[in-house]
């Protein structure tokens, strides 16, 4: 399994990291300072790491404005350090299993079209690089009222 | 995999409900007893299948149990709702255009020699309250499906949405309840991905903001198509092969039609979830695609019948097009996302992106490679027989056999008592505002009023190159309709406008009627004529006697103005239940009643459409219509929080006079601008006039056609219905009155200086602001 995370390169504007910190501040006033996305796949199957490669800058990132890594992925999210950010809460929200993810099917369809044919499935989230001094309590209200719906999403977080 | 029987012979009333609660069919004691009378007959218990199918089709969603009921209502009796009032005026007006109304997915009305339209407009409010996102993308996904299940293509996306209001307290928040700015982000971008991943235009839509929605928001989602008139078919016939197209079959959505007759809880959250579902556009579009061609390789279409699989799946949807010949149904055949599914699971997954047609023998082979190429599945899973049953299989033994007749007009007719309670306020009668400015800029943000930029720029409402005026005109002012051009070698245009006017509530026979004269004004603001009416009905809890009466005194009100305005309703929906209970309180809260009227007219020619914004200095300025004395529900007195008052009426002999004389005026090309009056009154919509065109006006209170007021403020912000504010060109003053007659008088002028200046009854400036300054009063509410 790999994971693939997308993001803006620091001199564009994060229009989804700036709408969540938006909501973050408009559910009372949470020591904030700045909120960064990135588009996260979590792509089950054997690829090569040129694959990957591939796949993150054919498929997955727009070049001029945003960035892509990739690595294995791994059950404790060390991807989640693609963020480049220290200090910082991470927080990680998937669809839950059994919810359909229409975007996923489109990126495992698009890679067996770049003529990848290893690709079982794709699952699509977004991880979201909370920068800012707060508690554990705090950061799982943010998520609960404004980042995952809990009927459809799971999320996780954690220190950096 | 196989089907259980379900015990039901012999059981008593108590353990009748008791099955009806545990395997959530939400049937009532009575129709169970129906159930169990069948099944006597039989001399055998029901399968787990036969059952849901009776709650599928049974269900509120499905046969409209309230609106095809018996009502008692203030000692009349009332058989069947919609028949005695709705589709009665359709009937009596019989226009000649009105091809198909309320007996298939969407209404058909001729556009031209060689086209028909077809227009559905449904609700989506549980789901979306549950997840916004999935709940509204699968609404849109829907009613595109209604449109493409009378063989129409899908031109036009219209969704009129309802929230409280988007600063609403965090802390007052009732629990489980999502707060309504979340849900009004999570609607706005289901509603964008789906429609802008197929490649449909959002180009028209509303917004309505009241507290009373926060427990229980509203998503009305629309859709217009546009057919050749020689494509509809609807004629399954014994032989004919069921073909069900597009995406595969999960356990989405199981108990999605009978959870929209249950009220809503703060357990709905946990127990729901098979009702919420998101929605995959790409694979509709492939569907749809597949269709088109299926319908036009040929002179006539390889299919002869279509239907989308919506509420209850494939057991509505089957059971509906076999009614009148039977079928039989092999549900191992129907594809899965994933193993496990029982059958019953199969038969009512109201998975998305499925569309289910009758395909004669002959053409199987072909239907199926069309949808291949497509890059979607289309598999065949049953037949149509001649037996007039519904025979459901798996794997070659029979797991449910029923009678269609029974199926179908079995169910008992629903016996339900109204009445009705209007409490009269008296007016509050306000002393005349020392800053009317100001208040004028307080209506202007306030959100029902506020600009909707944030949610139209997110819309694609280009896509297709047929929209001629779209939803923001001028230099930024919202517009009454949307008009849009759907052949693109003929200048014959569609107007799409709505109306609702939930705060008027209060009263809900004039609040219905205004909501049929806003759709209606909205629509001859543009140039729309020969209009049809589509009725949305979001209502409270119908066993409630007081929420019935006020339903029926709104139905009234639908036949009245349908009559008055020589306007045919051709289709409609309700949604009931739409209540809200707190922690487990006995008592529920209604929704504000909501009735969404939507009007569909067109216009000969796309290119004398008028829009709202002003044109040029030193035009004569018009006010059509008159002002009364009518100021509960107004948003004036809302942000005043204040109530009572007498609710805007609608004199419809005048009213239709009026509309007719202005539609004539503007194919004189008489008219440079046109606006009508309604939330905020007057002054909301020449300032909204102003700004839109970069240029002031001078109005004078005195010279407005009113009756009683002596105050200012009523003048300014009355909501009274059937009024437009009308920039006549210069120099075609005394044409432009020849035409309206005593409906308009001269109320100002277009002015060169950047404000709004009015006068008020003593001649003396009571507004005077910079248009900049409104537009910005207008524009900060949604700068999200």
């Amino acid at each position: 399994m790999w994971v693939v995370g997308v993001g803006y390169k620091h001199e564009h504007r994060d229009p989804a990291g700036e709408n969540a910190k938006a909501d973050i501040l408009g559910l009372g006033p949470y020591d904030v300072k700045n909120v960064k996305t990135l588009q996260t796949y979590v792509i089950d199957g054997d690829l090569e790491s040129g694959d990957a490669e591939r796949i993150g800058r054919e498929l997955l990132a727009d070049g001029v404005v945003q960035y892509f890594k990739f690595s294995h992925f791994s059950e404790d999210g060390s991807h989640a350090a693609f963020a480049g950010a220290s200090n910082a809460w991470i927080v990680e929200v998937f669809f839950k299993p059994g919810v359909m993810d229409p975007v996923g099917l489109s990126v495992a369809s698009a890679i067996s079209v770049l003529g990848v044919t290893s690709v079982k499935s794709v699952r699509t989230g977004t991880t979201y690089v909370i920068e800012g001094e707060l508690s554990e309590s705090e950061v799982k209200a943010i998520c609960e009222k404004c980042l995952a719906n809990g009927l459809i999403q799971t999320y996780a977080y954690r220190r950096i | 995999m196989d089907a259980r029987h379900i015990e039901l012979l012999g059981k008593s009333d108590g353990e009748l409900l008791e099955i009806s609660r545990s395997f959530m069919l939400a049937l009532n004691l009575e129709e169970m007893q129906k159930v169990q009378d069948y099944f006597n007959r039989l001399e055998r218990n029901p399968t787990d299948i036969e059952l849901e199918t009776f709650a599928q089709t049974w269900s509120e969603h499905c046969v409209h149990k309230t609106f095809r009921g018996n009502i008692e209502y203030n000692g009349q009796k009332i058989n069947n709702l919609l028949k005695s009032y709705i589709i009665k005026a359709t009937n009596d007006l019989r226009m000649p255009w009105c091809v198909h109304v309320f007996e298939d997915n969407a209404g058909i009305v001729t556009f031209d020699e060689k086209h028909n339209i077809a227009v559905k407009v449904e609700t989506h409010n549980h789901p979306s309250a549950l997840d916004p996102y999935g709940g509204a993308g699968t609404g849109s996904g829907g009613v595109f499906r209604d449109v493409m299940g009378v063989g129409a293509k899908p031109i036009l996306s219209t969704d009129i949405l309802f929230f409280a209001p988007p600063d609403y307290p965090h802390d007052k928040l009732p629990k489980g309840v999502l707060h309504p700015k979340r849900l009004m982000k999570g609607v706005v971008a289901g509603i964008r991905d789906y429609g802008n991943r197929m490649g449909i235009p959002t180009a028209n839509g509303g917004f309505g903001f009241h507290e009373g929605y926060v427990g229980n928001p509203l998503v009305y989602a629309g859709c217009l198509g546009i057919m050749p008139k020689e494509k509809y078919v609807r004629d399954a016939k014994p032989g004919d092969k069921i073909v069900l197209a597009g995406g595969r079959t999960g356990r989405d959505g199981i108990h999605g039609v009978t959870f929209a007759s249950l009220e809503l809880s703060t357990d709905s959250e946990k127990t729901s979830s098979g009702a919420v579902q998101i929605g995959n556009a790409i694979e509709e579009k492939r569907v749809l695609d597949g269709q088109l061609k299926a319908r036009d390789v040929r002179d006539v279409p390889l299919y002869s019948a279509i239907t989308d699989c919506g509420g209850g799946g494939l057991s509505s949807a089957i059971g509906e097009m076999g009614k009148k010949t039977g079928a039989r149904v092999w549900l191992d055949k129907v594809p899965l996302k994933y193993e496990g599914l029982e059958p019953w699971e199969i038969w009512i997954s109201e998975a998305q992106e499925r569309m289910l047609l009758a395909v004669p023998e002959a053409n199987v082979a072909e239907v199926l490679e069309i949808f291949r190429d497509e890059n979607t599945e289309a598999n065949v899973i049953g037949e149509f027989t001649n037996d007039k049953k519904l025979t459901l299989m798996f794997n070659d033994k029979t797991i449910g056999e029923l009678d269609m007749g029974f199926l179908h007009d079995g169910f008992p007719k629903a016996e339900k008592k109204a009445v009705l309670k209007i409490s009269e306020k008296k007016d509050p009668d306000l002393a005349d505002s020392k800053d009317f400015g100001m208040d004028l800029k307080t209506l202007l943000s306030s959100p029902t009023i506020a600009s909707k930029e944030w949610v139209i720029r997110q819309y694609d409402h280009e896509v297709q190159a047929k929209t001629v005026i779209k939803p923001m005109q001028g230099l930024g002012g919202p517009g009454d309709a949307c008009v849009l051009r759907p052949i693109y070698d003929d200048w014959k245009g569609v107007v799409v406008s709505n109306g609702y006017n939930p705060r008027f509530s209060s009263n809900p026979y004039n609040m219905a009627l205004s909501a049929i004269d806003e759709a209606m004004r909205n629509n001859t603001c543009c140039g729309g004529r020969r209009i049809a009416l589509l009725d949305n009905f979001s209502w409270g809890n119908p066993e409630k006697p007081d929420r019935l009466g006020a339903l029926v005194e709104a139905v009234k009100a639908c036949h009245d103005g349908s009559l008055a305005f020589r306007a045919p309703f051709i289709s409609g929906k309700d949604s009931l239940y739409n209540e809200y209970s707190l922690g487990g309180a006995k008592e529920t809260i209604s929704i504000p009643y909501t009735l969404v009227i939507t009007a569909v007219g067109i216009i000969p020619d796309v290119r004398k459409a008028v829009t709202m914004d002003l044109k040029m200095a030193g035009n004569p300025v018009y006010m059509a219509g008159e002002t009364k004395d009518e100021m509960d529900g107004s948003h004036y007195y809302m942000i005043k929080h204040v109530e009572g008052g007498a609710v805007p009426g609608v004199d419809l002999a005048k009213a239709k006079e009026s509309m007719d004389s202005l539609v004539h005026a503007m194919d004189m090309g008489l008219v440079r601008a046109c606006h009508d009056c309604s939330e905020g009154g007057l002054a909301v919509a020449a300032a909204e006039m102003c700004f839109a065109g970069g240029l002031g006006m001078r109005l004078e209170l005195e010279n407005v056609q009113q009756k009683g007021i002596v105050k200012n403020y009523k003048l300014l912000f009355s909501e009274s219905n059937s009024r437009f504010l009308v920039e006549v060109a210069k120099g075609k003053e005394s044409e432009f009155e020849n035409i309206m007659g005593s409906h308009a008088s001269k109320i100002g002028e277009v002015t060169e200086r950047n404000n709004l200046l009015v006068t008020g009854l003593d001649g003396r400036a009571i507004i005077d602001e910079d248009i900049d300054d409104l537009r910005k009063a207008w524009s900060k509410t949604f700068d999200w």
